[in-house]
């Protein structure tokens, strides 16, 4: 049985961010799929990752290459030693989908601000519109981790043979929506899930203002009801990564399980292929 | 198919509060945050779903809508009451 090691100290409190506003030494990132809001108004001292326009390459799907993302990092006056610490809507939907990423690059010192942007503006804390004009930085990225990205050969060759979990909802899952209800429903070619995953909801994981649930609430879902064992490979996918990137935080980094991957390819790329099997009706 | 509406305040907009729509499994589908005319917006099929606005301030608002094929409804989410359908 393979020894798990939570990890709360991952999160960080909207209280414990607003007394260190001014910090220095806190390198605050907003990373939303709505890209106006950051705009519109953010937490002081703010600057913002852009999930399409500067995580997503141009020219291929994909993360971008180390020396951009060193780039992209350097310019927001971040160097590898640094502690960031991430927030964005959607119940940080694309700010776990950061930290993932970070991880992937290597970066050791990243924390989620648990609740997010949400819980920061329902507890009416200050926002500004003024952008910071961070100093560069030199960044340099270590080799990406691939023990914990899953790529769609990966995905196809495990059906059948490692726990995948389909983190959508279980409209979603079953087909019945292609997409999150509040986006227009014209995604991958197909609808349904990947045979054999199960379907846990990301949201299972979150109470209701965007927070992660306990510890003890987040092991009876995942490794009770879930059934997932602490010792095995885990898949998570959902439509374009994001959510399951907030799941693989939930059991890579929470929970402390070594083998879960994130499928960012998702359900837009494996809902696309020719010829791979999909399952259709919902879960049991 | 949409479900669109406005969060309001005796009969003012409410700008900024977030509207969960939770699926006739019970589940969180998706989340919007209102408009400064309060409105929100979304794209579900035919069934039972229940609409949650949280306010600034702690408040929050319920309502439970029913779609059949092929429509589109607007709904008011009255802060401080909850509305069934």
């Amino acid at each position: 049985m393979t020894d798990i090691a939570p990890n709360p100290g991952i999160l960080i409190s909207t209280e414990e961010v607003a007394g260190r506003l001014g910090d220095p030494d806190l390198h605050l990132v907003e990373v939303d799929e709505d890209t106006t809001a950051y705009e519109n108004g953010h937490i002081p001292g703010a600057t913002a990752l852009h999930w399409r326009d500067e995580l997503q390459r141009r020219n291929a799907r994909d993360v971008v290459e180390a020396g951009e993302f060193a780039r992209l990092l350097g310019a927001r006056g971040i160097t590898e030693n640094d502690e960031v610490v991430l927030y964005g809507g959607n119940n940080n939907w694309f700010a776990a989908y950061a930290y993932w990423y970070l991880k992937y690059y290597g970066h050791e010192r990243v924390r989620l601000m648990d609740g997010g942007r949400k819980k920061w503006e329902l507890e009416s804390r200050p926002l500004t519109a003024e952008l910071p004009r961070p100093a560069p930085a030199t960044y340099t990225p270590k080799p990406p981790n691939q023990a914990i990205r899953a790529y769609r050969d990966d995905v196809v060759a495990s059906i059948g043979q490692i726990s995948m979990v389909d983190v959508r909802s279980p409209e979603e899952y079953s087909g019945v929506l292609a997409a999150p209800a509040h986006l227009p429903q014209e995604q991958a070619q197909r609808n349904g899930h990947i045979p054999g995953a199960r379907n846990m909801p990301w949201s299972r994981a979150a109470n209701p203002d965007g927070t992660f649930k306990t510890l003890d609430e987040l092991r009876e879902l995942y490794l009770g009801q879930a059934g997932l064992k602490p010792d095995e490979p885990v898949i998570a996918y959902c439509r374009i990564g994001e959510r399951s990137a907030h799941t693989w935080v939930v059991l890579h980094e929470l929970l402390g399980l070594p083998g879960v991957r994130n499928y960012d390819g998702s359900w837009t790329e494996y809902g696309s292929l020719v010829g791979v099997p999909i399952e259709t009706e919902a879960a049991s | 198919m949409r479900l669109h509406g406005r969060v309001v305040r005796a009969g003012s907009p409410v700008e900024g509060a977030y509207v969960q729509l939770l699926g006739p499994s019970g589940d969180f589908t998706a989340e919007v945050r209102t408009d400064e005319s309060g409105r929100f917006l979304f794209y579900p099929v035919p069934g039972h779903w229940r609409l949650l606005g949280f306010v600034p301030g702690g408040v929050r608002v319920e309502r439970e809508v029913d779609l059949d094929a092929g429509q589109s409804v607007d709904v008011d989410l009255p802060v401080g009451e909850r509305v069934s359908d």
